[in-house]
């Protein structure tokens, strides 16, 4: 075996196994460190070549190893390996591989490599059709699959918290700065993505003259002493608006990951840095890995990566990494990238480096092409980057509000300048960064020289892709990421965008910071879109409001259906919808239909401004609205769109009572306060939504006089004494009861309001006194039989009212109100609106379908309006259709096409009123 | 349009508690509640103001909505409309809301599930958005008592949404 186990472990023996072979590990290891224990190097397979791959790196960094995750009846897709910790009974297997990562069946993808470049797709399966391609395309892409099992219980918590000092990064930066910040009385929060703390403090000897583990948990017990606290296991991915970040805390293998939504006085971020690859042929081989991962299994897991080992290293760390895999026993040669270019030998099995015809045969290649800091979340944060040639690397710049960048992500790599530095920012100050004794020789990729060179190793992106995305223009890092896909893998472009970009500097001919690079954009690492939405799934995703009478409708039968954010009875019954909606409209045609109307609007407008207020909120004239009367009316946007209509009613001279559409309540008393407060005086007129104090029973039918006289009320119900659109506040059973004589039925109608307390009283007496349930559909049959339009189904983003056939108030309303202005604008006077009209059809002809076009005559026919709700009418007896058509009001009686998937056929546009045109039902 | 209703869990039990390590979640009943808004609203009330972090006591006490507005629990008996004397706005929404009790020393945690919460940043408002579901929200009795209250065709939605964070209290 090349990779072992150098030293034994206390820790517990786990099993698991890698592609249906068993193996074992230790507690703390990750899946790489005990596959890396067990000599298994190939544990992946790159996304489009299907080309070997061993892990790259120790941590997030790593794009290599990428697996399905079994253990227990739980199976989770695309699990780093390099990050998921080993637990016993794991079964692990690679992703885009089979059977398995050692021998992929794909893995021939590779001999047609010249073929598939950059873009290829964009150019090969043009003809004669993308789609013909698509599914055998996207089957072949891809890493894990999601299975259809669910996984019961998998929820995701998630927490707000705050702090005054949130510190990212629990390595020796963030241990000092942690410590001093909470030494000081501050709130302090530590986070850190290991489940132990430390970071790179064991790739040292020694800090502050102490052994590195005794000083991290001397650090970490001085932060808990002063009340410091620290989560383990945890990743700060993503700073978003004012100082929240967002911070993924994972548990057990199975169980959800919790999310914290941290909102911090201030950010210390000490996240470190990473080992950038060196760009060379073949560098993509199983074998080759960064020189600060072989430490990390090393120091983390008592893991060596190789016996015989090419260190490759442009930078001063390399030396302290060459003795520490020494004094494991390995056979260390140091090799200077800069004295010619390489290639690494041999395929799954690496067999040696070659550089200016010398061949070292070895069988681990370390390489570092010098340290970029993780400057992530600075961006996130709206910080700004400086170029640094003495680092060769983008460090921290002008700094977002509230936040500092201390350690190896500041470019402080020397561990006394970090310390010194993270100490400072612990006291509440912000240190200048302090010169370094780090050096390097700059060490770029090389455009035009031999061999494949691999940029991106997940995505197979080579340094030849970036040629030919330069060569093709795609010469914004913008356009380089998307066209080549660099940077795009799971790792996000943390081992490859400095490559690419610094590929694209030299072809371009610029310098690297003139090039620039790519937006950072959360999450820093992958977060399974569980933490996102947590408690927010299913029914929770986007509740729906609940009716009172909830119980009562599903007793009765009722289908229920989501209606403008309402759970609502749609029908009622067994026997499929049409049918019992045909029958409910009959029954409230020939007698009376109890229908729930409890979501329509009930919001008070109170004051002594409520009249003038109302008056010009609304398009028609509510100022000579008399007591115990209620108008129809529209509400208007300021550009004269009918944005509400509904009906409002006066209680008395300081008070009304806006009955809105139901969905529409939220936005109308968003709507009525956002006028109030302005051009009104706010202590005089006041908005109250007591939509949901009141539940709405309407009682419509040719008997729906005869049911409420049942009732045993004290109020008058006469014709007379309560004409359409007239109400009364009565009692019954001693509690206040409100009677509206409104229709939406088009029928004698009675809208009666009580406590929504009272309402399951009401609705059994209504019940006992005749009248049948009916759903919203039926009640939506009924009202187009009427003409009488829904609001957003029979209007649209251009609908004015004059286009309903309500003209009065725009040509002659003096006063004021919300839209007027618009209404007399050149598209308002415009001969071609669209105007709402009938469509009916010949007896026995089959319903006009919604979203039908009204077409021109002709060759090349032109569309002149559709079709907005289109019923079979059980009234009627006949189809039945209203729509908005152009110059409809002046076209009564024309037969016109109407044009729907290929097909025309013929209707006569009419008044839409179909049912009781004159109104004598609704008057009676 | 389909039949949607296997999809929604019919109404619970009001009477049904739901402890978890903690905490106690409770629905609870208020006989009157009256909404009233004025330019004097908040000084013309006699009753004690619930506000936040404030902790309020007894049964009867209103709580502070808005620089001109607040909800009278159990108050005194108004008359609906405008009282011309006063200047304030009157109406009567006892059934508009329904209430929520939390208890226990975990009942802050709990309620950081569903929003930010900060006991050293007081406002004058109990206006919250808690998982994503407006509420008024404070405290009633002692530090570890908070009262809910939401629309009442927005309580299921609410309670589920407690009880479901409840779970994952240790």
């Amino acid at each position: 075996m090349t990779s072992r186990r150098v030293s034994s472990s206390a820790g517990k023996t786990l099993n698991f196994t890698f592609d249906g072979k068993s193996y074992t590990g230790v507690e703390g290891d990750t899946i790489a460190s005990a596959l890396l224990a067990n000599g298994v190097r190939i544990m992946g397979r790159s996304f489009k070549y299907h080309r070997p791959r061993g892990p790259w790196s120790a941590w997030v960094d790593d794009p290599n190893a990428i697996m399905t995750v079994r253990k227990g009846g739980v199976e989770l897709p695309n699990c780093p390996a390099t990050t998921t910790y080993l637990e016993d009974g794991m079964e692990a297997r690679a992703v885009n591989a089979w059977p398995s990562a050692a021998f992929d069946i794909k893995g021939g993808l590779d001999l047609f490599h010249r073929w598939l470049s950059a873009g290829f797709y964009y150019k090969t399966f043009m003809w004669p059709d993308w789609h013909l391609f698509e599914p055998a395309i996207r089957k072949m892409a891809g890493l894990g699959h999601v299975t259809d099992a669910v996984l019961e219980g998998y929820s995701a918590d998630q927490i707000h918290d705050r702090c005054d000092v949130l510190v990212i990064g629990g390595g020796p930066a963030g241990l000092a700065a942690a410590r001093l910040a909470s030494e000081r009385g501050q709130d302090v929060v530590l986070v850190e993505d290991h489940r132990n703390l430390g970071g790179g403090a064991r790739l040292s000897r020694d800090i502050e003259g102490m052994d590195p583990d005794a000083w991290v948990a001397a650090e970490a017990e001085a932060i808990a002493q002063a009340g410091g606290r620290i989560l383990n296991h945890a990743t700060a991915f993503g700073i978003y608006d004012h100082q929240m970040v967002a911070i993924i805390e994972h548990g057990p293998f199975g169980v959800a990951p919790r999310l914290h939504r941290m909102r911090a006085r201030r950010v210390i971020l000490a996240s470190g840095a990473l080992d950038r690859p060196i760009t060379f042929a073949n560098n993509d081989r199983p074998g080759i890995m960064s020189v600060s991962g072989a430490c990390t299994y090393l120091t983390g897991h008592n893991v060596l990566v190789g016996r015989n080992i090419a260190l490759v290293s442009n930078n001063s760390h390399a030396n302290t990494a060459a003795e520490m895999l020494t004094r494991a026993g390995a056979h260390i040669t140091q090799v200077e990238p800069a004295f010619g270019p390489m290639k690494a030998l041999g395929g799954k099995r690496l067999r040696g480096l070659r550089q200016n015809n010398r061949t070292r045969p070895v069988d681990t290649i370390l390489a570092s092409g010098g340290q970029t800091p993780l400057v992530h979340l600075w961006r996130h944060a709206g910080g700004k980057l400086d170029w640094c040639d003495t680092r060769q690397a983008f460090l921290p710049g002008s700094t977002p509000m509230n936040m500092i960048a201390v350690g190896a992500a500041n470019g402080a790599f020397d561990m006394h300048a970090a310390l010194e530095e993270a100490r400072a920012a612990g006291r509440g100050e912000s240190p200048n960064r302090a010169s370094t004794k780090y050096h390097l020789t700059p060490l770029w990729p090389s455009p035009g020289s031999e061999g494949r060179q691999w940029i991106d190793f997940q995505h197979d992106v080579t340094l030849k892709d970036i040629e030919l995305a330069a060569r093709e223009n795609y010469a914004s890092v913008e356009h380089l990421k998307r066209y080549t896909t660099l940077g795009m893998a799971s790792d996000q472009g943390k081992t490859s965008n400095m490559a690419g970009l610094a590929a694209m500097a030299t072809l371009q001919g610029k310098p690297i910071p003139e090039v620039g690079t790519t937006t950072f954009r959360p999450p820093f690492v992958p977060v399974p879109i569980e933490v996102y939405h947590g408690h927010h799934k299913g029914q929770h995703w986007n509740p729906v409001k609940r009716l009172s009478l909830e119980p009562e409708h599903r007793a009765a039968g009722a289908a229920l259906g989501e209606y403008g954010g309402w759970l609502r009875p749609a029908w009622y019954g067994t026997g499929g919808m049409a049918a019992r909606v045909e029958e409910e409209v009959k029954l409230a045609r020939d007698g009376a239909g109890l229908f729930d109307a409890s979501p329509l609007g009930k919001i008070e407008v109170v004051g002594p401004d409520a009249e003038r207020f109302v008056n010009f909120i609304y398009y028609n004239t509510i100022k000579t609205l008399k007591s115990e009367r209620i108008r129809y009316g529209f509400m208007l946007s300021e550009g004269g769109i009918v944005y509400d209509d509904g009906v409002i009613a006066r209680v008395d001279e300081n008070r009304f009572i806006i009955s809105c559409s139901s969905s529409h309540v939220d936005g109308v008393r968003t709507h009525l306060e956002a006028w109030r407060q302005d051009g009104n005086d706010p202590d005089r007129v006041f908005i109250h939504d007591t939509t949901q104090h009141w539940a709405t029973l309407t009682v419509t039918g040719p008997q729906a006089r005869d049911v409420l006289l049942g009732l045993g009320l004290e109020a008058d119900l006469s014709k007379d004494a309560l004409p359409h659109m007239a109400f009364v506040e009565t009692t019954w059973r001693d509690t206040p009861l409100r009677i509206a004589r409104v229709s939406f039925s088009g029928d004698l109608s009675f809208e009666l309001s009580v406590r929504r307390s009272k309402a399951g009283d009401l609705w059994q007496a209504l019940r006992d006194a005749g009248a049948t349930p009916i759903g919203l559909e039926a009640m939506s049959v009924m009202r187009a039989e009427k003409g009488y339009i829904m609001i957003g189904k029979d209007t649209d983003g251009e609908t004015m009212p004059h286009d309903l056939g309500f003209t009065v108030p725009r040509e002659k309303k003096t006063a004021a109100f919300v839209g007027d202005r618009s209404l007399h604008m050149d598209v308002a006077n415009d001969p071609a609106r669209k105007q709402l009209v009938g469509l009916a059809v010949p007896e026995g002809a089959p319903m006009l379908p919604i979203g039908a076009h009204v077409v021109t005559d002709g060759a090349t026919p032109t569309s002149q309006g559709y079709v907005t709700s289109s019923y079979e009418s059980p009234t009627m007896g006949r189809a039945i259709a209203i729509g908005l058509v152009e110059k409809g009001h002046a076209r009564m009686g024309d037969t016109v096409k109407v044009w729907h998937l290929g097909k025309t056929r013929e209707a006569v546009i009419t008044s839409p009123a179909f049912f009781d045109p004159d109104g004598e039902r609704l008057h009676a | 349009m389909r039949d949607d209703s296997q999809r929604w869990v019919p109404p619970r039990d009001r009477a049904v508690a739901v402890t978890a390590p903690g905490i106690t979640v409770r629905s609870v009943d208020i006989a009157r509640f009256t909404l009233i808004s004025g330019p004097r609203a908040l000084s013309e009330t006699r009753l004690a103001i619930a506000d936040w972090p404030g902790i309020v006591e007894g049964d009867s006490y209103a709580i502070s909505l808005r620089s001109d507005r607040i909800l009278e629990v159990n108050g005194p008996a108004r008359q609906d409309g405008w009282d011309a004397d006063q200047n304030l706005a009157i109406s009567d929404v006892t059934d508009a809301y329904r209430h929520i009790e939390i208890a226990g020393p975990a009942a802050l945690s709990l309620l950081s599930r569903g929003t930010e919460l900060d006991p050293n940043n007081p406002s004058r408002s109990a206006a919250r958005l808690l998982f994503g579901l407006g509420v008024f929200l404070y405290r009633h009795g002692n530090s570890d008592t908070y009262r809910l209250h939401t629309g009442s065709a927005e309580d299921e939605a609410l309670w589920h949404a407690l009880t479901d964070a409840a779970k994952h209290l240790t």
